[in-house]
């Protein structure tokens, strides 16, 4: 009996599209969790960029008090805004799941660590805002 | 065309036609309680028996019967055809696997991977055979239970783009399996996994997309497993080693 060795197999491999992201809306959050970090390192830069200014003495930083108001800029910051705000809350659903948090022999349920997380980063955003817009 | 008929529209691949697969579409009468590979058997019955998928036990347990159903990993045996309101339902081999043929893919990619991790009991000291069985209590049993009830479907790993982008990836399922011994209060393994673990197509490929622990028919949580295992990992590079306490 010869042995038939067979040949080597070919296979179809179907490829990732550029637009594989957009088919599940949890892909869809995903990538606006990931692109969040690129809004949230220019808001770093450029309030890096401020304290030179303030540095830099009254003159610069009258300049720029007086360009920030403009609509542009305001429109830049609020979309920052937007991103931030939808890192800070994904983010308390990850790091919840990916801690294991245990009571006793149990492990505290995820939802029960999101909620707590979300509570206090409000009583702390809270409580920032406050001592700044008091002073 | 009855009104109860539904209409599998089949990606199909045979090496020996072309390079490229291609649609075949067959009507299919739908019965009460009728799931997706139901469907498909009957088209292998009655309409094509050239139709290549795998299957086995038909009740979510033996983890062969994964596809793409209108684009999503399904273990098809659970998947209900009355689920889909249209009336043509695609489906396809899983995503991210080479397809040998039709619906059939070649998973051996995982299979190589996962004895690096070590998923069994793995043991630097073992006890006399007179020392008995190693005990566990339930409590220490909960720990990894839900880890433990990986079936291999490789629906995380259809799943994952992570792996879909780069297959060097170690994946999902490997992952959790490692994290379900390294839970294991039998074992005493984890030491062992780390440096294959903290290899850098390993956990921290990783991006937490989090779609591979939506699609797991047996909830095992892959994508908390592998947060979990970088933990681990870092708290073992951060900690003196006396921080970790030996299994007896
Ligand atoms: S982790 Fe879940 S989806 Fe992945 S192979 Fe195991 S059972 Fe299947
Ligand atoms: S046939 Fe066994 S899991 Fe579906």
């Amino acid at each position: 009996m010869t042995l038939r060795v067979l040949p080597r197999r070919r296979v179809y491999r179907r490829r990732m599209t550029l637009t594989w992201w957009v088919k599940n809306p949890r892909y869809v959050n995903y990538i606006l969790r990931e692109a969040s970090s690129a809004f949230l390192t220019v808001f770093a830069v450029l309030y890096i960029v401020q304290f030179a200014l303030l540095a830099a003495g009254a003159g610069p930083y009258g300049r720029y008090l007086a360009f920030i108001k403009s609509p542009a800029w305001v429109a830049l910051n609020v979309i920052i805004l937007i991103f931030a705000l939808i890192h800070t809350v994904s983010w308390m659903f990850l790091a919840t799941a990916a801690t294991p948090v245990r009571i006793g022999a149990h492990e505290a349920p995820s939802w029960a660590l999101t909620i707590s997380g979300l509570v206090i980063w409000l009583a702390i955003s809270v409580g920032v805002g406050y001592v700044i817009l008091r002073g | 065309m009855a009104n109860d008929d539904i209409i599998l529209r089949v990606e199909r691949y045979d090496p020996e036609r072309g390079p490229r697969p291609y649609a075949q579409s067959y009507r299919v009468p739908v019965r009460k309680g009728m799931m997706v590979l139901d469907a498909l058997n009957y088209v292998r019955d009655e309409l094509d028996s050239s139709l290549a998928f795998r299957w086995s036990c038909r009740m979510g347990i033996c983890g062969s019967c994964g596809m793409m159903v209108n684009g999503m990993p399904k273990l098809t045996c659970q998947d209900p055809v009355d689920r889909y309101r249209v009336r043509a339902i695609r489906i396809a081999a899983l995503d991210h696997f080479p397809v040998i043929r039709d619906l059939v893919s070649d998973i051996s990619d995982f299979m190589e991977k996962l004895p690096n991790i070590q998923p069994w009991i793995t043991r630097t000291e073992e006890k006399p055979l007179s020392a008995g069985e190693y005990l566990q209590t339930p409590e220490e049993r909960a720990l990894y239970a839900n880890h433990a009830a990986c079936i291999n479907c490789m629906l995380c790993y259809a799943a994952c783009p992570v792996y879909g982008l780069d297959e060097r990836f170690l994946g999902p399922a490997a992952i959790a399996l490692a994290h379900r011994y390294n839970l294991d209060s039998r074992d005493q393994g984890e030491a062992l996994r780390a440096p294959y673990l903290s290899l850098s197509h390993s956990v921290w490929e990783c991006t937490f997309v989090g779609e591979c622990s939506e699609v797991c028919p047996k909830h095992v949580m892959p994508a908390e497993s592998i947060q979990r295992e970088k933990l681990r990992l870092a708290l073992r590079w951060l900690l003196p080693r006396a921080a970790f306490r030996r299994r007896p």
